[in-house]
């Protein structure tokens, strides 16, 4: 079995795992982060879970409308959600290290092309992430918040797996791609212990 | 060629005369079915304009132009209502079950009218699996967007958050339904079982409520 179907899988079980964990929590402490989070993972495992689909059924990869993608960009788009509200108090506060970084951030995503070859969507995915990395880059350098640190990661890994999978030629074998992803599900998935760990306070 | 226009009228014109005789709720509700059943005609076009544009077939439509323009069209009435109105958190999940509903029958009238009545088992399992699909979308459209419309910051990334998900949820019940065999009957499996699962969480909320 390609190693590929192997690593998607593994994201759609983990993903919808952590939805659940994210819904329940929620449910449990009548916290609106927390149902956030697993729009976040939901809509991640969803996405996902078409493209891995639509491989094995079709063998080959969307190629009109970009389903998928839609789907990661609403993941994205519920974690801005999150940043959003976990950083109300540093809003609009202006740090030209953070917005420099930022600034080479949302470069390298319209460079690369991240997020598919449609310049309106690699555009709004820059401007997404942009926002978060900003946000959550100021959070941690404002108080040292390890969620902000992970929220950081998670736009870090996905750039680079986007960037190492253009140099990748095959998926059947483990590789530095493989790796990367395995990093940016762990760094995900870590976002739920370091809410409930702030949230739990 | 099937005149899904002429359908819709005849289909249409039944609940147009009831909204004469209906006040306040009821006319409302009205309204969203008759509107649900528009959008879906309207989708028809959109995805047959979109089918011409990419030079795509019938397997890569369903798949993949379909789920886009049905989960637009059938949240733009909404979200012109929400903007509009500023409704209620209940009314607001209501409309947008209800709006799914007119959609999933008038998609289900042209599904007939198109391969027949004849196979009364398949009709029974595609009225269910399209009917829970739709409504799935509907609910979650529903509920996520009274909860992002509380807060005005959150409205847009919300909806585009919530319409993305719905595309997707979408796109898997089709990609599954046009792969045949064993696939398709996940496919039809998909939204029931999660359907049913709302189903219970909403019962297990209400009795923690109580």
């Amino acid at each position: 079995m390609s190693f590929e179907i192997i690593d998607n899988g593994i994201q759609i079980g983990l993903f919808l795992l952590f939805a659940l964990f994210s819904l329940i929590q929620g449910l449990h402490m009548q916290n609106r982060r927390f149902l956030i989070l697993a729009g976040t993972y939901a809509s991640f495992s969803m996405g996902t879970l078409y493209y891995l689909l639509y491989l094995v059924i079709m063998g080959k990869v969307p190629q009109v409308f970009y389903v998928s993608e839609m789907a990661w960009m609403a993941s994205y788009l519920f974690l801005l959600a999150l940043c959003l509200m976990e950083t109300r108090r540093y809003r609009g506060k202006l740090d030209v290290l953070v917005l420099g970084l930022t600034i080479v951030e949302a470069a390298m995503v319209i460079g690369w092309k991240i997020l598919g070859p449609s310049y309106p969507f690699t555009v709004t995915f820059a401007l997404v992430t942009a926002c978060i990395f900003y946000y959550a880059l100021l959070g941690y350098r404002m108080e040292k918040r390890m969620l902000m640190v992970a929220m950081v990661l998670v736009i870090v890994w996905q750039l680079l797996l986007y960037i190492v999978s253009v140099f990748t030629t095959g998926y059947t074998h483990f590789n530095l791609y493989f790796a990367v992803d395995f990093l940016l599900m762990a760094t995900m998935c870590s976002l739920f212990f370091w809410l409930k760990k702030e949230e739990c306070k | 060629m099937s005149c899904l226009e002429n359908i819709l009228v005849c289909i249409g014109v039944p609940f147009l005369l009831a909204l004469l005789f209906v006040k306040g709720k009821q006319r409302e509700y009205i309204s969203f079915i008759l509107c649900g059943m528009v959008m879906c005609l309207l989708a028809s076009y959109v995805t047959s304009f979109f089918m011409a544009v990419y030079g795509a077939n019938t397997l890569v439509t369903a798949v993949e132009i379909t789920p886009v323009c049905e989960e637009v069209l059938k949240f733009l009435p909404f979200l012109l209502w929400l903007f509009i109105f500023e409704p209620e958190e209940e009314d607001i999940v209501m409309a947008a079950i209800l709006i799914a509903v007119g959609f999933a029958t008038f998609e289900n009238i042209c599904y007939l009218t198109e391969n027949g009545a004849a196979n009364f088992n398949f009709l029974f399992l595609r009225g269910i699996a399209a009917g829970a699909m739709h409504l799935c979308g509907g609910i979650a459209s529903g509920l996520g967007l009274a909860f992002v419309f509380q807060r005005s910051w959150l409205r847009l990334i919300g909806i585009a958050g919530i319409m993305g998900f719905c595309v997707v949820f979408h796109g898997i019940y089709n990609l599954l339904v046009t792969a045949g065999g064993s696939w398709q009957r996940c496919g039809y499996l998909f939204p029931i079982l999660c359907i049913t699962v709302i189903f219970f969480a909403r019962q297990l909320m209400k009795k923690h409520t109580i």
